[in-house]
């Protein structure tokens, strides 16, 4: 996936399991087209609604200061997050370039935490 | 708590936990506050098992759960939150930062903490009771 792709990911399961997978690290497994996480227990995890969610977006958020002090580029995790006056919300990091735009706070955090992932392991 | 008297520098001092989440309720939310043996409770506005009662409760943990924090940012619009993650990671403190800007651009009164929820809280109130710097 590309960096510009991550800018057209909806919110949703599809995002949710990318976060579980990519920037969680946990296994995704579906069953009959719904997206888990490995459990020990008798019932399937669902899933965070990461991308929907600002309580379970806040947990990637806490995550990727696990990034603290690494560097690839100009990326580097150090959150700003702000609505701007078009009623998106944006993320910037330390230095002022935009990361990511998106119509809400969660999925903007999502996009912004594949792209940091992505980047960080390229 | 008097919190008309409260200075700016007081607001910064205020510790996250029930006495700021009800301050919040109250002055920010907007919510009808009591206290019942020493505990503030809010009014419960759709009591689901006494629907013509007044039911109180307690309030939502606004200045350290960001799920509740987020209920202010949405009761402050149009207000436009800013964010911002100034933690010294290598020092290990957490230290976040959060302000408002209006419509016109203009910034209103800013807060900090160590989480973002209190840094919210802090900015919230400061700005509902103290209106622009």
């Amino acid at each position: 996936m590309k960096l510009e792709e991550i800018d057209q990911l909806p919110a949703g399961p599809e995002l949710d399991a990318l976060i579980a997978e990519k920037v969680m690290g946990f296994k995704v497994t579906n069953l009959n087209g719904v997206p888990y996480t490995e459990w020990d227990g008798p019932d399937p995890k669902e899933l965070p609604e990461y991308s929907a969610e600002i309580a379970a977006a806040w947990i990637v958020v806490d995550k990727l200061h696990l990034f603290k002090g690494r560097r690839s580029g100009d990326t580097e995790w150090g959150l700003c997050l702000q609505q701007n006056d078009r009623d998106e919300w944006v993320i910037k990091h330390r230095y002022g370039m935009d990361i990511v735009r998106a119509e809400t706070a969660p999925l903007a955090i999502c996009r912004a935490a594949l792209k940091t992932v992505m980047v960080n392991q390229s | 708590m008097e919190s008309q008297k409260l200075t700016p520098e007081q607001i910064d001092q205020l510790a996250a936990g029930p006495d700021l989440d009800a301050l919040i309720a109250e002055k920010v939310i907007g919510l009808e506050v009591s206290e019942f043996d020493g505990q503030k409770r809010v009014l419960d506005l759709d009591p689901v098992y006494a629907p013509d009662t007044k039911v109180y409760k307690f309030p939502e943990r606004y200045s350290t759960e960001i799920a509740a924090a987020w209920l202010v940012v949405e009761k402050l619009k149009p207000l436009r939150l800013h964010l911002i993650d100034r933690s010294d990671y290598e020092a290990g403190k957490t230290y976040w930062h959060a302000y408002m800007l209006d419509t016109k651009g203009e910034g209103v009164p800013d807060g900090h903490g160590i989480t973002p929820a209190l840094a919210i809280c802090r900015a919230a109130f400061k700005t509902v009771i103290g209106g622009k710097e």
